[in-house]
């Protein structure tokens, strides 16, 4: 789903509301909260309290505030001061701001201060850690200050740190897909192309023997021409030119070569599959709701976070496991009021969902009403008797109604359970006594095939003609065998004879240059298949190395490393290559 | 079968084999592990074998001697003689009557049996084929069949037919009518035949003996394999380029394809057009993502959005191949105080569905009405009365 549609429909939902509500729309008037000081989902996506509030706007506040700052003591309390703020809305991390300390430090080093580039490229690693735009950077400054081999350890360990972060190590890896696809088809292509700069002369040849017997030579040859060139004629003729070159040059190829065809056809056949069956799936990994929860679960506070998460309520307003999110969401932001009603929502659609049932019984116990506190926990420990939280929350409520005999023996149980953990509990939960959990957050993956279903049932016009459509493809391959084969035993004299096909030296040229700059060519002289696809394999790969993100997804990152890495490896490669082509080919030669 | 390869993998008799059942001619190097043997073939018989480090003067006279075939002494002399007069050992020795000149040719294929043997005996190496339609070898020279090598006791009489010094027909020996332009000294002998397949134009043929004019004397690496042969390619079919500029073409249009339209590469078939166009959108929501944090990031620190996308690159926040969307179009970016928008343009043309805006509306860092706290209430306070 692309950001345009989801704000679009973002925008219908505020406009439905706003209609029903009768309220003008201007955004004034539309941010005006209700009694409590709550705001309104429409303008903030989803409901923040005054004090939520107040936290964010301290957060922008110091954010200018570290914006002026000169001094490196200064910077490392203002961010102290960040995190502080941040701690208390439940988040640790902000990217926004983080990637706003990167550009700052950049653009100091192009001034020529590269103190304060470092304490800002601090600043943005503390404020987001780990990510592989503060590595980027990193480089940028240190190649401004004449560090180049620290620039290139940086940069290093900036493609590094991309595999510990979510949503880059996934576009990531579809891009290898793609990339990978693209490449094993386009050097399929051209393995096809040298098999018929090689072999095409014995081939044209065949065909005019073919055709002359029956035609003058001039009609032989335009009919020649026309046998070799007319798939061009067909839609997608590009595609169809080398599949039927490979089927008339299935007679002049060597078992290996063979091979080599015969797993190119599946490849064709095969790939459009894989990468459609991926494409969606993408396209809901980067929809605003899917990032605000990865966001969430990284416990990352960015500027959109609750605009995007209000663009999920309305998407799947009737979900149990969105509602279980918000819910947790808002019992992280202090907003209990909030987040209890969501949880009883949810527990109307689950009943048996534990999880819920003890976040109200946690919620009961903060408002003081233990009773209701100990029929929430009890309920979860009658559906759950091995949670040592239900019981360690049983005992603290059992505690503060004065039943310490029940508090004692709750308590005996939960440490008979996970006497660690019991432990940890009363180290650590001093304000709040009590155990909570972030299930809601946990149910990030069954949101997201939610969705992708939601996304599918708006999608496909019919099952059987979307089935029929991609299960096509597979087809290809099997026709192209059959034509090979059919050519093969019809006895065509188009290589056919096992004479031709095992005469290899037949294709041998004396040209040593052809060899070493045309890659393949020396295995197809030699019916080398799987040595002519990877010669061919190996210099593509490299020159498609510069075009490694370009392919397929972009990735995100705030800070973008340029391609001049795979620049250089992909120049260097092919000099290597042609070298040791060249060396080789002399070797051998007297 | 490879046309090269090593002796790791293929031996030495399949190769000698497979070019005696294809008939083939041209020369064979094989390179050991000390020395390089060439093997010249001419339809697929054996006419010479030259080792590198020895002569075939060298091995020639080893065999004499040990045949008796000449006197140690004898070959000596000559070969004294030879180094004053010049010319060919071989030719010296018939002409001084050293030896005749059928004993000088037997002795020459014992020669060359041996030194085969030998190469049959190198278990490791690389070798080599190098086809060509002439090649040299001494005139007279009974060739070697590949199964008498290999299979001792099919030799001369006692197995195959006895081989003719002259090649079979339909081969015909070339004379000097055919080369007009090729006058032979009266007192060099020629030293090499070239034979050629009934039909075929002659081949011009250069440097191959010191009967070719400019030669003063007959160089004896003249008949060596180790020296280059030039011949020009005979004619083949009208048009035989055509399958080699397709084939350009198609490599051509595939990089050109993969540049400009990467989805087409890998959804290639004409039906999959909606899943191009969907792979596309994704691509493009991709892209989309990444500009539109590069341009809120850039409102963070200044406050406004960028007068155009080039500021973000030169901020290093975006790649230079993020100016264009994944099919190579040009952005037209519009800015306002409070959002932007992108479309992907065809020369002046917007692109249809493509198009995408992205607002401060909603961002808690940019929006300065997101975070509007309420004021305490103006509205007079609500009295219960008694």
């Amino acid at each position: 789903m692309s950001r345009r549609p989801a704000r679009a429909l973002r925008l219908a939902v505020t406009a439905a509301f706003l209609a029903a509500a009768a309220i003008p729309a201007t955004p004034a008037l539309a941010a005006a909260p209700p009694a409590g000081g709550v705001s309104s989902p429409q303008v903030t996506g989803v409901e923040l309290t005054a004090p939520v509030r107040r936290g964010l706007k301290q957060v922008e506040e110091q954010w200018l505030q570290w914006v002026v700052q000169n001094s490196k003591q200064g910077s490392e309390g203002v961010v102290q001061d960040l995190l502080a703020t941040a701690h208390q809305l439940g988040m640790v991390r902000l990217p926004d701001l983080s990637i706003g300390a990167l550009d700052r430090a950049v653009q100091a080093a192009r001034q020529g201060d590269f103190n304060r580039a470092h304490w800002a490229l601090d600043a943005a690693e503390r404020l987001d850690p780990g990510r592989c735009e503060t590595a980027f950077a990193e480089a940028s400054v240190d190649r401004l200050e004449g560090h180049a081999v620290r620039s290139l350890g940086d940069l290093l360990r900036g493609y590094l740190r991309l595999f510990g972060l979510p949503l880059e190590r996934y576009l990531w890896m579809q891009d290898m897909l793609v990339w990978s696809v693209s490449l094993l088809l386009l050097s399929g292509g051209l393995f096809i192309a040298v098999q018929m700069a090689v072999k095409g002369k014995a081939l044209w040849e065949d065909l005019l023997e073919l055709f002359s017997r029956r035609l003058p030579r001039p009609a032989a040859l335009a009919v020649a021409a026309a046998v070799l060139l007319w798939p061009l004629l067909l839609p997608s003729g590009l595609l169809w030119l080398p599949l039927f070159w490979s089927v008339l040059l299935w007679g002049y190829s060597s078992v290996s070569e063979r091979a080599v065809l015969v797993t190119l056809w599946l490849l064709v056949g095969l790939a459009p599959i894989l990468i459609t069956s991926q494409s969606r799936r993408v396209a809901v990994m980067l929809s605003p709701p899917v990032q605000a929860m990865e966001s969430l679960r990284q416990h990352r506070l960015y500027g959109g976070l609750f605009t995007d998460l209000g663009v999920l309520r309305s998407l799947l307003p009737e979900s149990a496991a969105v509602k279980h999110l918000l819910a947790d969401v808002h019992r992280s932001l202090n907003q209990w009021d909030l987040a209890q009603s969501l949880y009883r929502q949810v527990l109307e659609q689950e009943p048996a969902n534990t999880y819920a049932e003890m976040n109200l019984g946690a919620y009961a116990y903060i408002k003081g009403d233990f009773g209701s506190a100990i029929q929430h926990f009890q309920k979860v420990v009658a559906a759950d008797p091995k949670s040592a939280a239900a019981l360690f929350n049983l005992s603290q409520a059992y505690s503060d109604s004065y039943l310490f005999d029940d508090s004692r023996r709750s308590l005996a149980q939960a440490r008979a359970i996970d006497d660690t953990q019991v432990d940890r509990w009363m180290r650590e939960l001093s304000q709040q006594r009590i155990v909570t959990n972030n299930r809601g957050i946990t149910r990030i993956p069954e949101i997201r095939d939610e969705l992708q279903a939601n996304f599918r049932a708006h999608e496909a016009p019919s099952a059987r003609l979307e089935l029929f459509r991609r299960w096509l493809s597979p087809v290809v391959p099997l026709v192209l065998a059959l034509l090979a084969v059919a050519l093969q035993l019809a006895g065509r004299p188009l290589g056919s004879s096992s004479e031709a096909a095992s005469d290899s030296l037949r294709f041998h040229s004396n040209n040593r240059w052809r060899r070493i700059l045309l890659p393949g060519a020396g295995a197809a002289e030699s019916g080398e298949g799987l040595g002519g696809f990877f010669a061919v394999l190996l210099p593509v790969a490299l020159i498609m190395l510069p075009l490694f993100g370009r392919l397929g997804y972009r990735l995100p990152w705030g800070y973008d490393p340029g391609s001049s890495v795979a620049w250089i490896v992909a120049i260097l490669g092919l000099t290597l290559y042609l070298g040791v082509r060249l060396r080789m080919e002399l070797r051998n030669d007297i | 079968m490879a046309v090269e390869g090593s002796l790791d993998l293929q031996k030495l008799p399949e190769v000698l084999q497979l070019i005696a059942q294809q008939k083939k001619t041209g020369i064979l190097t094989v390179q050991g592990m000390q020395d390089i043997i060439a093997v010249t073939f001419l339809n697929g018989q054996i006419v010479a074998a030259d080792a590198l480090n020895q002569t075939v003067e060298e091995g020639l006279a080893q065999v004499l001697v040990g045949e008796r075939l000449l006197t140690a002494a004898d070959f000596a002399r000559a070969a004294a003689e030879h180094e004053t007069a010049g010319g060919r050992l071989l030719d010296l020795l018939v002409e001084r009557s050293y030896i005749a000149r059928p004993d000088l040719l037997r002795g020459l294929r014992l020669q060359t049996f041996r030194l085969l043997e030998q190469l049959l005996r190198w278990e490791k190496g690389d070798f080599k084929f190098y086809s060509g339609d002439e090649v040299p070898f001494e005139d007279g020279f009974h060739p070697i069949a590949v199964d008498e090598l290999l299979y001792p006791g099919t030799g001369p009489g006692t197995g195959p037919a006895p081989l003719r010094s002259v090649p079979p027909a339909p081969y015909r020996e070339e004379t000097a009518e055919d080369y007009p332009r090729v006058t032979p000294e009266p007192s060099a002998r020629p030293t090499l035949r070239v034979v050629r397949r009934e039909g075929e134009p002659p081949a011009p043929v250069r440097a191959v003996s010191g009967a070719m004019p400019g030669a003063v004397t007959a160089d004896p690496e003249a008949t060596s394999p180790f020296r280059q042969m030039k011949v020009e390619k005979p004619q083949g079919a009208p048009l035989a380029f055509l399958p080699w500029l397709a084939a350009t073409g198609l490599a051509l249009i595939l990089g050109a394809a993969l540049l400009s339209r990467p989805e087409a590469l890998i959804l290639p078939f004409p039906w999959q057009s909606r899943e191009r166009a969907d792979l596309a959108q994704d691509q493009r929501a991709s892209l989309y993502l990444k500009i539109d944090r590069a341009a809120k990031t850039y409102f963070l620190l200044e406050g406004h959005f960028p007068a155009n996308l080039t500021v973000l690159q030169k901020a290093g926040l975006l790649a230079g191949s993020d100016l264009s969307d994944p099919q190579g179009h040009a952005f037209r970016y519009t800015a306002t105080e409070e959002s932007y928008s992108l479309q992907p343009l065809v020369g002046d043309q917007p692109i249809a569905g493509t198009e995408t805006s992205e607002a401060i509306t909603g961002n808690f860092l940019l929006d300065p009405e997101f975070l509007n706290v309420p004021t305490e209430s103006t509205s007079p306070p609500l009295v219960l009365l008694d």
